[in-house]
């Protein structure tokens, strides 16, 4: 698959992960790399980039197991921008699908 | 590669391909990749295993730096981008005082002349008319000794000419018009297209 496509997805994921509930940075990775083949690492630059531009904030919890954790928690703007994204990307996979159904009957 | 090596491989690639990034945002890089680790390694995985899914510390410091010479750009072509619109405003005002109020204001008297020559035309054609059918006027020069009816005929021209120039003005006129308001949105467009380059 195309790279940018690819990393643009990616932060689409995130932003949904987010979205739902706050994460520490291995929870992100997990769940993604459990679906999109990616090299884990790349996930981190991704979040720095993410909180560079204010979309997400971060903070300090305690866990039950060992040292504190960093959280990542979506901010207003990230908010916003996720749902742009997110219909975005609705419009953008209907299009296409319309296309694939039309090589299907066509 | 284990996690020390990882790690020691990371900030060297940062180091390298970040030159003069701040120490702590360095580690705080780094404490990310730490803390993955040792989630992980409390998950059962094995050190090796999860370093290996993290992949190349290259490629990371690459990324890193890719959305940081974004970031940077940004910062610079803010204020740089300020400046080159003042500047754009600046030599334009100049440009328009010196090269464009000139031509701007002889066309304008050139038009004033126009009109003005166009209202003497159909004033001296009314004129012409009344004098040739009354007579009263006799030393009214273009009607001065010929026929009335032919006075007549041709003071009609005269004025219906006039009143030609004044039409051909016009349009004159509101071409200039479209022209100057064309050229001020120019002007404008092309400042907001250097300021809004974000």
């Amino acid at each position: 698959m195309n790279i940018q496509f690819k990393k643009g997805v990616l932060e689409l994921c995130v932003l949904a992960l987010l979205a739902q509930r706050d994460c520490y940075g291995y929870e992100i990775v997990n769940d993604i790399s459990k679906k999109i083949s990616i090299s884990e690492g790349t996930i981190y630059p991704l979040l720095r980039r993410l909180k560079n531009e204010g979309y997400v904030t971060t903070y300090l919890q305690e866990s039950l197991e060992g040292p504190p954790r960093k959280y990542y928690k979506l901010t207003e703007s990230g908010r916003k921008i996720y749902e742009n994204l997110a219909e975005e990307w609705r419009e953008f996979a209907t299009d296409v699908n319309d296309f694939l159904e039309g090589v299907k009957h066509g | 590669m284990d996690e020390r090596e990882f790690i020691q491989m990371l900030k060297l690639m940062l180091r390298h391909r970040l030159k003069g990034i701040p120490e702590e945002e360095l580690e705080d890089i780094l404490s990310d990749y730490r803390e993955h680790i040792a989630i992980g390694l409390k998950n059962g995985r094995s050190e090796e295993e999860i370093v290996a899914s993290l992949g190349d510390p290259k490629m990371i410091a690459k990324q890193i730096r890719a959305s940081y010479l974004v970031k940077k750009a940004e910062d610079t072509n803010l204020t740089g981008d300020v400046m080159r619109a003042a500047f754009a405003f600046l030599a334009l005002s100049i440009f328009n005082m010196f090269i464009i109020l000139g031509p701007f204001l002889s066309v304008v008297g050139i038009l004033i002349t126009l009109f003005a020559a166009a209202a003497s035309i159909i004033v001296i054609g009314i004129l012409a008319f009344f004098t040739s059918i009354f007579g009263s006027f006799n030393d009214f020069p273009i009607t001065y000794d010929i026929h009335p009816a032919a006075g007549a005929f041709l003071s009609v021209g005269i004025t219906a000419f006039g009143l030609l120039v004044m039409i051909g003005n016009w349009l004159l006129l509101k071409a200039f018009y479209d022209l100057t308001i064309k050229y001020l949105k120019m002007n404008i467009e092309l400042i907001n297209v250097r300021g809004d380059r974000t």
